[in-house]
C-alpha cells in the first residue's frame, strides 16, 4: 500500500512487519517518532510486542540483550548521545552474538549540543562488532528493518545490525513509501528461535560469561569470521526479498555510472541522492563521473569498492564525519581497501554536512571539478571542510555561475 | 636474563616477594627488572603465580615465565608432579617446607617456621628473598634490604631484614654441606617427599600439644558417601572443547566444570558422625555448597555396621537416632572453616591437609584403627569405595 | 511448605566457583538459588559473584544464568522476564532473579533498579552487600560504612577511613512503593531464606538487601564470616526488616515491619574493634556510630512495629 511517510514512520512500519516480541527504547531526537509509532502499534494491538519503557539507552539495549537471551526477537532505536550512552552494551550484544536490530538516527555528537544530522555517532562506534547499514531513502529504511532481521538471525552471521537513517534528512522527511502486506512479510521473515544462544529450561545454559586469554581469541576470531559471512547472506536475503516484494537491492554497495567514470564520489546514506542528480547534470555536459554508495560499512566491502573505483582518475570521499587529528573514517576505510588491492589512485576527503549543515548541488559539482583539477596536476588538499576551506566551494560556485 | 617464578596462594605474599626482588635487583643503575602477577579470577587462598625477570638490558617480553632459573613455592602443597617442566636446565626449586625432597634440584626451607619465630606469624616470602640473594649473583643482599626499607612499612624493616640474613646463612651452610645443587641428573620426575624425615617428626610432635584433634585426624581419610541421587549441581567434565562450536556465541551448558578447588586449602573439615546431631548448620552455612546431606539409607547402613549409635531396633532394620548427617565434597571444599565454626557440638574440626592425606593412606590399608569413631570412618571408606570407583569411571 | 534445613533442596546451583574461602556473597547466592529452584533465571552484573562464577570453561551456575553490563542488572532482568513472557515460555515456578553487589546496586546500578521498580517488572533483585567494591580489591562504595578503611579511603594523618555514611538503600527502594522489600543477613540465614521464599511468591518487583561479609575486605578470619554477619545485626548496626507495599499490606504508603527487635544490643565497639577495617576509629568515632545507631532504632522501634 502506498503511503506518504517520514523515515521514522517508514522504519516503524518495517519493524511492525518484522514482529519483534520485545521493544525497549528511550526517546531522543530525531529517533522519537519511531518509538511513538511503535507504542501506538502495541497499544492498538497491531503489534504483539512487550514495549518496555526503560529509563535510559543503556537500559534499552541491555533489556534487549536480556530478552534476546530468552530467544525473543527484539528491537531498539536511538541516536547520537543515546548511542554513545549505550556504547558499553553494544559490545555485549555483538560479543554475545545477540541478533538485535537497532535503528540509529544519525545525529551530531556534543559539544556543542546539536540535534541535527551527521554521521559522527555511528562512525565513532564502527568497531563495536555491529553490522552497519545506511539507508538512502524511506523505502529503503522500511525494507532494511525487515532484511536486517533476516541477516542478523542467519545462523552463519548471528550478529546485531544497526540500521542508520540520516537525522532529519530521512527521519523527518516525508515521501511515498510502499508498505507491504503483513502476509508478504511473514512469508519473507520466519520467526526467530534462538536455538543455541538462549536459555533453556530443559537444558539450562550459562550466557555471557568471561573467557580468559587462552579462550578469548577464539571468540573474537569467530566474531570476525561470522561477520565476514554477512555479504553472502545479504545477497541471498536480497534475492529472496526481491522474489517476495519485487524490489531489488544492490548488496553491500551501490554504484552509479562507475564503469567508464574518471571521477567518482564515495558516500553514505541520503547524500547519495544529491550526488545522483549532479551526476546526471555533469554527464549531460560530457563529464564522466560516477557514484559509489556504500550501503554496508561493516563488514567493509573492500573488494567491491575497489572494483567500482578501478580505472578512475581521482576519487572523492564525501562524508558527514571527521576523526579528529586524522581524516574522515569512511575515507580511511576506502584508502585501506585500495591499498589492500594494490590499486593506487588519488583520493580526497570532503567533510561536510556536520551538525545538520546542508550540502548543496553546487558543492558536489565542485567536488567533481576539484577531482578533475587534481587529475590534471593541481595541488589539492587531502582533507577539506565544505563551507570552510574546501576548493569545492569555490569551484562549485564558479560552476553554478 | 634471570627468571623467577613464584608459586603461592592468594594472600601469601608471592607478588610482594616478586616485586621486592625486582626492586632490589634494579637498584643498581643499568640493571633492569620486571615483576608482575598472574591476574585471574581466583581469589584468596587459590593457587596463584607471580614473576620476576632480571636483566642487564631493558626487558621487552612481558609475558609469563614458562621456564625459570628459580621456581619458588611458598606452599609445598603446590609442588606437583610437573615441577621439573618449569625449570631451566641448571635451575633450582626453592620450597617452603619441613620435608626433605631428596632431589638436588630442590632446596627445602622451613620458611614458615623461620618467619613465625621472628614475625609471630608464618609469612614466608622474605625468607626466599634472602635465599635468592645468597644463590644468585645478580641479587645483592644489601639491595634486598634496601628494597625492604623502601617498600615495606617501617615497623617491618628490622624483622624482615633479620629474616633475610637468617635465610642467607642457612643457604650458605646447606650449600657447603652439598645439600643441594643444580648440576644433577634430570632422570626422575616427582620428588620423593621424606615423610619419615626427622624434621617432620619434630614438627608433628610440636603440633601434638592439643590432641583432641586426633580423633578427627583418624577420621580424615574416610572417603565420602555420594551426594543424593538426582541432585542438580555443576559437575566436572572432560569434553573436548572445539572453538568452532563454543566460540560462536557466549552460551554454553550450565554448570560445566573443568577444575576442582581442592588445591586451595591446606586444612580440611572432618566430621565426627558420632558427635554430629544432624542440626545441618554446617550444611546451611557452607559458602561453597561442599557440605551435603547424606542419603538416609546410607546412614542406616553405617548405623547397622557400627551399631554404636542405634537407639532402637524396628524389626530387622536399625533406626538411627539422627534423621540426617552430612558429608564433605573434598574436590571443591576450600577449607574456609565456616562449618567447624558454626558447629555447636564440636562435631567438625579442621585437620591439616598433610595429616589428612596421611590418614587417607592409612584408611586405604585394611588395618584396624582404635575407637568407635574411627571405626565409623572405616565403615564409610569401605562403603563408599565402590561409589568412588564409579565416579572415576565417569 | 516452609523451606528450612530439612526441607531445602539438595540441589546446588552455585558450585565450583572461585570465590575466596569463607565468602559471604557466595553463601547468599547459593542459599537463595536453593530456595528459588531449578527454573530460576539469574542475572549478575560485573562483581565478585560473576567474576568467580562464569569463567569459561568453568561455569558454576547449574541453572540458566547470565552476566549483565555493570549498570544493567535490573534492565537485563526486565528483558529476560518480558522475553520469556512474550513468547509464552515462562514456567509457573520461574523466578527471574538478579544478584548484584553493593556498588552494582547502590552506585552504578541504582538507575536501572529504580526503572524496574517504577515499571513494577516481575523480578527479584537481591543485593549482596559486602560494603565495598571487593571484586576490584576493596574500594569505597556508597554502602561502605563510616570509618571503614578501604583502598580508596585510606587511613592516614588526614583521614581515618570512609568519611560518609552508608546509603539507606532499603528505604530508597521502599519509597518507590515496591510490592516487597526486605533486609537480611547471612548470619541470620533462616530469616534470609524465609524472605527469599516470601519474595518468590509475590508478583511484581521485589528487593532483598542481604549483608554478606567479606573476610578479606573486612579484616577478620575467613571462618568467622557467619559470626560477623550475626554480630552486625546483634549490635544494631544492621537490622532485619520488611516493607510491604500498599497491595500487600493494605495500608496507604505501605508498611515497614521489624523482623527482629532485640531488647538490647551487643557492643558496637566490640563489633568494630574485631575487624581490621575499623582499626583506626577513635573512641569518639565509635561513640558517634553508636549514637547514630540509637537514633535510627528509636525511629524504627516507634514506627516499624506495625
Amino acid at each position: 500500500m502506498k503511503r506518504f511517510l517520514s523515515g521514522d514512520e517508514a522504519l516503524a512500519e518495517g519493524v511492525r512487519l518484522a514482529r519483534p516480541q520485545v521493544i525497549s527504547a528511550y526517546p531522543i531526537t530525531p529517533q522519537t517518532v519511531v518509538v511513538e509509532r511503535l507504542s501506538e502499534m502495541v497499544e492498538d494491538g497491531s503489534l504483539a510486542a512487550e514495549y518496555v519503557h526503560v529509563e535510559s539507552e543503556h537500559s534499552a539495549l541491555s533489556c534487549a540483550i536480556g530478552a534476546s537471551a530468552t530467544g525473543a526477537r527484539t528491537f531498539t532505536a536511538t541516536s547520537s548521545q543515546g548511542l554513545l550512552y549505550m556504547a558499553e552494551c553494544l559490545t555485549y550484544a555483538s560479543g554475545g552474538r545477540f541478533p538485535i536490530v537497532m535503528m540509529n538516527a544519525n545525529r551530531a555528537t556534543a559539544l556543542p549540543w546539536n540535534i541535527y544530522g551527521d554521521q559522527r555517532d555511528s562512525l565513532a562506534l564502527l568497531d563495536h562488532g555491529w553490522i552497519q547499514v545506511y539507508a538512502e531513502n524511506n523505502q529503503e529504511a522500511l525494507d532494511l528493518a525487515l532484511m536486517a532481521y533476516a541477516v542478523a538471525e542467519d545462523p552463519a552471521v548471528r550478529t546485531p545490525v544497526m540500521v542508520n537513517l540520516d537525522g532529519f534528512a530521512l527521519t523527518h522527511t516525508y515521501e511515498t513509501v510502499d508498505v507491504p502486506a503483513p502476509e508478504q512479510a511473514d512469508a519473507f521473515l520466519p520467526p526467530y528461535d534462538g536455538v543455541g544462544n538462549r536459555f533453556d529450561f530443559d537444558h539450562p545454559t550459562n550466557i555471557g560469561y568471561s573467557a580468559g586469554p587462552e579462550y578469548n581469541r577464539y571468540y573474537k576470531y569467530w566474531e570476525h569470521r561470522d561477520m565476514m559471512n554477512a555479504p553472502a547472506v545479504i545477497e541471498r536475503v536480497e534475492a529472496r526479498f526481491a522474489a517476495v516484494f519485487g524490489r531489488r537491492y544492490s548488496g553491500m554497495i551501490e554504484t552509479v555510472a562507475c564503469d567508464d567514470a574518471d571521477f567518482i564520489i564515495v558516500t553514505l546514506g541520503s547524500t547519495a541522492g544529491l550526488v545522483r542528480s549532479v551526476i546526471e547534470q555533469l554527464r549531460a555536459e560530457g563529464v564522466r563521473v560516477g557514484l559509489v554508495r556504500i550501503r554496508y560499512l561493516r563488514p567493509m566491502p573492500s573488494a567491491l569498492v575497489v572494483e567500482a573505483l578501478r580505472g578512475a582518475k581521482a576519487v572523492g570521499v564525501l562524508e558527514q564525519d571527521i576523526s579528529f587529528g586524522a581524516e574522515g573514517t569512511v575515507c580511511t576505510n576506502v584508502d585501506a581497501a585500495l591499498h589492500q588491492a594494490g590499486v593506487m589512485m588519488p583520493t580526497y576527503n570532503f567533510v561536510g554536512g556536520l551538525g545538520g549543515d546542508d550540502i548543496s548541488e553546487a558543492q558536489v559539482a565542485g567536488i567533481f571539478r576539484v577531482l578533475q583539477q587534481a587529475a590534471e596536476g593541481a595541488d589539492v588538499p587531502r582533507v577539506s571542510f565544505l563551507g570552510i576551506d574546501s576548493p569545492a566551494d569555490v569551484l562549485g560556485a564558479e560552476g553554478g555561475r | 636474563m634471570i627468571e623467577v617464578l613464584w608459586h603461592g596462594r592468594g594472600g601469601q605474599g608471592a607478588f610482594t616477594a616478586a616485586r621486592l626482588l625486582g626492586a632490589a635487583a634494579s637498584l643498581i643503575d643499568g640493571r633492569h627488572a620486571l615483576a608482575f602477577p598472574s591476574f585471574g579470577p581466583e581469589r584468596r587462598g587459590a593457587p596463584m603465580r607471580a614473576f620476576t625477570k632480571l636483566a642487564d638490558e631493558p626487558i621487552g617480553d612481558r609475558s609469563a615465565v614458562a621456564r625459570a632459573d628459580y621456581v619458588v613455592y611458598l606452599d609445598d602443597t603446590l609442588l606437583g608432579d610437573e615441577w621439573a617442566d618449569e625449570l631451566k636446565p641448571g635451575g633450582l626449586v626453592l620450597v617452603n617446607s619441613v620435608l626433605a625432597f631428596h632431589d638436588p634440584r630442590i632446596l627445602s626451607i622451613d620458611a614458615d617456621g623461620m618467619s613465625a619465630a621472628v614475625l609471630g606469624r608464618p609469612i614466608p616470602n622474605t625468607v626466599f628473598l634472602g635465599a635468592i640473594s645468597a644463590l644468585c649473583e645478580h641479587v645483592r643482599a644489601e639491595d634486598v634490604k634496601e628494597a625492604i626499607r623502601q617498600y615495606m612499612p617501617p615497623k617491618l624493616h628490622a624483622k624482615n631484614i633479620s629474616l633475610v640474613d637468617a635465610a642467607r646463612e642457612l643457604v650458605e651452610r646447606l650449600s657447603c654441606d652439598g645439600a643441594f645443587g643444580s648440576a644433577c641428573s634430570e632422570a626422575d620426575g616427582a620428588p620423593h617427599a621424606g615423610a619419615a624425615d626427622s624434621e617432620r617428626s619434630e614438627s608433628a610432635a610440636a603440633e601434638s600439644v592439643d590432641r583432641t584433634i586426633d580423633r578427627f585426624v583418624a577420621l580424615a581419610g574416610a572417603p565420602q558417601p555420594p551426594r543424593p541421587d538426582g541432585c542438580a549441581i555443576p559437575t566436572l567434565r572432560c569434553d573436548e572443547l572445539q572453538p568452532e562450536k563454543y566460540a560462536r556465541s557466549t552460551c554454553y551448558e550450565a554448570g560445566f566444570l573443568v577444575a576442582k578447588n581442592a588445591g586451595w586449602r591446606n586444612v580440611r573439615p572432618v566430621v565426627d558422625r558420632v558427635a554430629c546431631t544432624g542440626c545441618l548448620e554446617c550444611y546451611m552455612h557452607c559458602p561453597d555448597g561442599t557440605i551435603y546431606k547424606v542419603d538416609a539409607d546410607f546412614d542406616d547402613a553405617v548405623g547397622a555396621s557400627t551399631g554404636a549409635d542405634a537407639t532402637e531396633v524396628d524389626g530387622a532394620k536399625p533406626k538411627r537416632r539422627r534423621p540426617a548427617l552430612v558429608a564433605v565434597d573434598y574436590d571443591f571444599c576450600k577449607g574456609c572453616g565456616v562449618c567447624a565454626k558454626v558447629c555447636r557440638f564440636e562435631a567438625i574440626a579442621m585437620v591439616s591437609e598433610r595429616e589428612a592425606l596421611a590418614s587417607e593412606r592409612t584408611a586405604d590399608a585394611p588395618t584396624a584403627v582404635e575407637g568407635s569413631a574411627a571405626t565409623a570412618g572405616i565403615a564409610f571408606a569401605s562403603n563408599a569405595s565402590e561409589q568412588a570407583k564409579g565416579a572415576d569411571a565417569r | 511448605m516452609a523451606v528450612n534445613a530439612r526441607t531445602i533442596a539438595d540441589d546446588e546451583f552455585f558450585f565450583g566457583h572461585k570465590a575466596c574461602a569463607g565468602c559471604g556473597g557466595s553463601l547468599a547466592v547459593r542459599a537463595a538459588l536453593k530456595v528459588l529452584g531449578p527454573n530460576a533465571v539469574a542475572a549478575l552484573p560485573a562483581g565478585c559473584m560473576s567474576a568467580v562464577g562464569f569463567n569459561f570453561p568453568q561455569l558454576s551456575f547449574a541453572n540458566n544464568a547470565m552476566i549483565t553490563p555493570f549498570a544493567a542488572t535490573a534492565s537485563v532482568l526486565t528483558g529476560i522476564e518480558v522475553g520469556l513472557r512474550a513468547q509464552g515460555k515462562k514456567p509457573d515456578d520461574c523466578t527471574v532473579v538478579g544478584f548484584a553487589g553493593d556498588g552494582g546496586t547502590a552506585d552504578i546500578g541504582i538507575q536501572a533498579l529504580s526503572g524496574a521498580i517504577d515499571r513494577n517488572d516481575d523480578v527479584l533483585y537481591i543485593c549482596y552487600d559486602n560494603e565495598a567494591y571487593m571484586n576490584t580489591g576493596i574500594q569505597k562504595s556508597s554502602l561502605t560504612p563510616f570509618g571503614a578503611k578501604t583502598t580508596t579511603t585510606p587511613v592516614g594523618a588526614n583521614a581515618r577511613g570512609c568519611l560518609t555514611q552508608k546509603k539507606n538503600l532499603f528505604e530508597i527502594v521502599a519509597a518507590h512503593g515496591i510490592p516487597y522489600a526486605a533486609t537480611a543477613s547471612v548470619g541470620y540465614l533462616n530469616d534470609f531464606i524465609r524472605k527469599v521464599e516470601r519474595a518468590r511468591d509475590i508478583e511484581g518487583t521485589r528487593y532483598i538487601h542481604v549483608i554478606a561479609p567479606c573476610p578479606t575486605g573486612w579484616g577478620r578470619a575467613e571462618d568467622e564470616m557467619v559470626d560477623m554477619a550475626k554480630d552486625i545485626v546483634d549490635c544494631g548496626l544492621w537490622y532485619l526488616a520488611e516493607y510491604e507495599g500498599e497491595q500487600l499490606s493494605g495500608q496507604p504508603g505501605g508498611r515497614f515491619h521489624l523482623s527482629r527487635n532485640p531488647k538490647e544490643f551487643g557492643s558496637v565497639e566490640a563489633y568494630l574493634r574485631s575487624q581490621g577495617r575499623f582499626k583506626a576509629l577513635t573512641d569518639e568515632d565509635i561513640a558517634v556510630v553508636e549514637a547514630a545507631r540509637d537514633a535510627k532504632w528509636e525511629v524504627m522501634q516507634r514506627e516499624w512495629q506495625g
